[in-house]
Formats: structure tokens, sequence, C-alpha cells
């Protein structure tokens, strides 16, 4: 009977946990094929068959307990063979354990997946890829270049200045009109030298992130200028400080641009207006590069940061699919919203 | 000792005074720039009508009244004064334009063929535009006043003004035929 009863568990236990090596295939299987976030979400509910995500050690546990209680007459009679056989019998035990013993990084692996997958479809982001507009420059060291030449703050660094992080996208107006976008994480390191106890100088280095975005294709009229609510003073092109008409934004930002008359006739008071709202709600920098028709913005949020992270156990497809869908990059959204308006 | 610390407080005081007197200045002149926008701005939007009025002239047998308004707005707004606020005049001006533009939207429904003519729809979507930057120039102008105001009434601000500069609170522009549908009035 109790042969039976074991073969019984063991079996409904392989069944159980085949069932969600299923289920993880499956997993897969939509991360990997769905077209949109939607969709991905869809096919999550209904999902048709045992929606559990959770591998049964129950056996796998049981049998470590019973080697830790086997090890245990060794521990008081070490001298004595049976309590050495015993101590045997228990590492063979382990090891069962150990074999039968199911882990969870496949699951964690799974919903990882889903969650690059989601959030890359969620907002149209294609990583470590550019911008048709941008052409395809052969490494980043080049685009670095590239973009160094259009907007010179790309030099904040001593030591080094990289973009180890890009991932284009489009993004939608209200109208429809789109626009090309790269989103980018600027690293740059500074060294700090501080004199140390003995006398001497003792480096070091200041690692510091930025993020932004280059918007690219504007079709608006606007001329070269920035805006910054971190610097009294930018390098040319943005050379020539200009005042804003309205004191709250002139209190708030320091404006700097290329030509005084184009920035006269082309900064009206709508975009006046639009800038005072969007520097009333976020600190940072906004360049405007006529000549290439691009827009540069540079802030310290990161802009990848998740909004909800795995805090709670994720043990079945429904949780799952709770979980992805407020799984979100709310810094990148608002901002997203905010340059949108500002382009409007 | 004394002495030196009385001498130095006497000198923060004057450069707090000489600060609060200079912002006062700044806020009062960009004040007057703000003005000058909305001013520019409304003129701007009579080189539009100049183009506007032959296209409706066409018209004008049947649209002598939309004519008589485009003529009265151009006159109004070469009236308005650029270098000192003409709140008064600016009201009217926004209201003739309103309903000019109520006016130019009855031509076009009782003439659809103006509906494709393409320098019409040019000159209504520049004149949109206009009223766009002219509204949100007056928006700025507006806020530029309510910081200028406070400036100057706040203590101990309001001594210096009156001591040194004697600068007046500035009105800011209120559209009275809007709030005048309005059955509430506030208090101020």
């Amino acid at each position: 009977m109790p042969i039976e009863t074991s073969q019984h568990l063991l079996a409904l236990r392989s069944k159980k946990n085949a069932q969600v090596a299923h289920n993880l295939a499956r997993l897969w299987d939509i991360a990997k094929n769905s077209d949109s976030d939607e969709q991905l979400l869809a096919q999550l509910h209904p999902w048709g068959e045992s929606p559990c995500l959770r591998f049964d050690n129950g056996l796998a546990i049981f049998i470590a307990l019973v080697a830790g209680l086997l090890l245990l007459p060794l521990l008081l009679q070490p001298t004595a063979i049976w309590a050495q056989l015993l101590a045997l019998g228990a590492a063979a035990l382990l090891f069962l354990s150990y074999l039968l013993y199911a882990p969870k990084r496949p699951i964690n692996e799974a919903i990882e997946a889903l969650e690059h997958s989601i959030i890359q479809k969620r907002y149209a982001l294609n990583y470590h890829s550019l911008p048709s507009a941008l052409g395809r420059p052969l490494s980043t060291s080049l685009l670095m270049s590239q973009l160094k030449q259009q907007f010179p703050i790309f030099s904040r660094g001593s030591v080094s200045n990289d973009i180890p992080f890009f991932a284009s996208s489009v993004w939608q107006e209200a109208d429809g009109k789109t626009h090309q976008v790269l989103i980018f994480q600027y690293h740059y390191v500074n060294e700090l030298r501080l004199p140390s106890k003995d006398g001497q100088t003792q480096s070091k280095e200041i690692h510091q992130d930025l993020w932004g975005v280059f918007i690219f294709d504007l079709d608006h009229d606007l001329p070269t200028f920035a805006v910054s609510t971190e610097h009294k003073k930018l390098a040319y092109p943005y050379h020539l400080e200009w005042q804003s008409s309205d004191i709250q934004l002139r209190q708030r930002v320091y404006m700097a641009g290329e030509n005084p008359l184009e920035m006269a006739k082309k900064i009206t008071p709508s975009f006046t207006l639009k800038l005072g709202e969007f520097f009333a709600q976020r600190r940072g920098e906004v360049y405007i590069n006529a000549n290439q028709n691009m827009l540069c913005y540079l802030g310290r949020d990161d802009l990848m940061q998740i909004q909800q992270q795995r805090h709670k156990k994720i043990d079945d497809i429904s949780a799952l699919r709770g979980h992805l869908r407020t799984f979100r990059l709310p810094k990148l959204e608002r901002l997203k919203q905010q340059l949108l308006v500002l382009l409007a | 000792m004394y002495l030196l610390i009385f001498l130095g407080l006497i000198v923060v005081l004057v450069v707090i005074i000489i600060m609060i007197r200079n912002n006062i200045i700044r806020h009062h002149n960009a004040s007057i720039r703000a003005w000058a926008d909305v001013a520019s701005f409304e003129r701007q939007k009579v080189k539009i009508l100049d183009g506007l009025q032959p296209l409706v002239e066409q018209y004008a047998n049947f649209e002598q009244g939309t004519l008589t308004q485009v003529t009265e707005l151009r006159q109004n707004i070469m009236k308005l004064n650029i270098n000192d606020t003409d709140i008064g005049r600016l009201q009217q001006v926004e209201s003739l334009s309103k309903q000019l533009m109520q006016s130019l939207n009855v031509v076009v429904e009782n003439y659809p063929e103006l509906k494709t003519n393409e320098i019409y729809l040019k000159m209504m979507h520049e004149i949109e535009q206009q009223n766009q930057n002219i509204g949100a120039a007056i928006t700025i102008y507006n806020r530029n006043v309510e910081v200028f105001n406070n400036y100057i009434q706040i203590f101990p601000n309001n001594i210096i003004n009156t001591a040194t500069t004697s600068k007046k609170p500035i009105r800011a522009f209120r559209d009275a035929s809007v709030t005048q549908n309005f059955d509430y009035r506030p208090n101020f």
C-alpha cells in the first residue's frame, strides 16, 4: 500500500511539474511571438489549462528532512558503524532530494522574458538600434561622435563619456504626426583629486548618469536654442543668452541660442507658455538643433525605471498577467507626454 | 568691532535694497515687453487682414457687415498703444476679433466655394495661429503683471518701491465680454 501511495504521489507530482514546465514553454512562446502588449496580455487570459506557476518541491523537501534526521545519530555516536551507515544513506537521500528539486530559476527567467517583451512592445522600443533618420553608424563611439557634433553636451566627464544604453522608438502626436526618437543613457566619469592623510593626493572617480531623448525630423519652425534648469552657461552654438518674455520662466530656466533675431522671431508666446509648463513640471535641459531638425532632452530621471517591482510572489498565470498589466515605465511615459505637448 | 558689525549690516541692507530696486525695474520692463508682444502680435494680424479684405470684398454685396468689421478691427489695432498698456483698447480689439471670426464662419457657410479657396484657408489658418499667439501673449502679460504687482506690494518691497521707483501696480487684462455673461462677480 505505501508503495502504491508513493507511486501515486510521485506520478501526481511529476504530472503537476510537467504542467508547470508546459506553462513555461507557452510563456516563452508568447514572449517571442506576440506582436503587441495587448496581444501578449490577451494570450494570458483565458489560459485554458492549469495556471500554476510553482514547481511542487514537497517530496524533495521531505526527503531532505528525512536525510537530516538520519544524520543525527552520527552526531551522537560518531564511531558507531550503524550511525555511519545511516549517514551514508542520508547522503544518498540528499542527493536524491537534489535531483528531485525543481529550481525557481526557469520561472523567473520566463517572467523576465515576458517583462522585457511587454516593455519593448508597449513602448515600441528597439534596443540598441538607431532610428532610420540617423543612418547606421558602425559603433556606439561613432554614434557618440556623430551626436557630439550636433549637441555639445557629451563632454561632461573628464575621464570618460559613454552612451551604454540606447533604444529607438516612434512617438505619435495626437494629430497622428510621428517622430522618430532615440532614448539613451549618458554615463560620464569625472576624476576628483583629494588630499589623503599622508599628504599625498588621492584620486576618486565619480560616476554619473543622465537620461535623455533625441527627437528627430522635427517639422517645427524653431531656432537653434537651449533651455536649461541646470546650467548658467552653455557651449557653442548655445552661447548667446536669451531672456524670455515670461518672468516666471525666466526665473526658472536659463535660455541661450545661436541667433537672437531668429529667437525673437520664432520663440512665440505660445511656445514660451509651453516651455513654462514643461519646466514647471520637470528639471533638465532641452536643446534644439534647427539645422538638423533635432531636439535633445537631458535629465536626471532614469527613463527606464520600472514602476512596479516584483514584490509579491507570482504563483499562477493570473498573478503574472496582473503583474504585467501594471508593468510600466512611468518616467518615460511622462516625459513622452510632456515633450509631445511641447511640440504640438 | 561693533562699529564693523554695524557697518557690515548697513552694507548688507544697502545691497538688499539695491537688489529689490533692480528687480522692480526688471519685472516692470518684462511687463512692458510682454505688453509690447501683445500689441505687436495684434499689429501682425493687420497684415493678414489686409490680405483677407480683397477676398471678402468679392462677396461684399452680400456680406457688407463682415467687411465693415474687418475695417473696424484694423483701425482699432492700429490705435493700440505699443509703448504703454492700453487695456480698454485691447479689450475692444479682442471683442471685435471674436465677432469677425464668427462672421467669417457665417460667410463660409453661405459661400461653400470659400471653403476650398486655398488663399482663404491659408489666411484663416494664419489668423488662428495669430489669435493663439495673442492669447498666449496676453497670458504671459497677465502673469508678468501678477509677479510685478506682487513684488511691489509685499513688505518690505513696497517701502523700497515708494522710496526709489514709485511704480504703480499695473492693470491686468480681463476679457469683459466673457465675464459679463457670468452671474458671479468676484468681490475684488
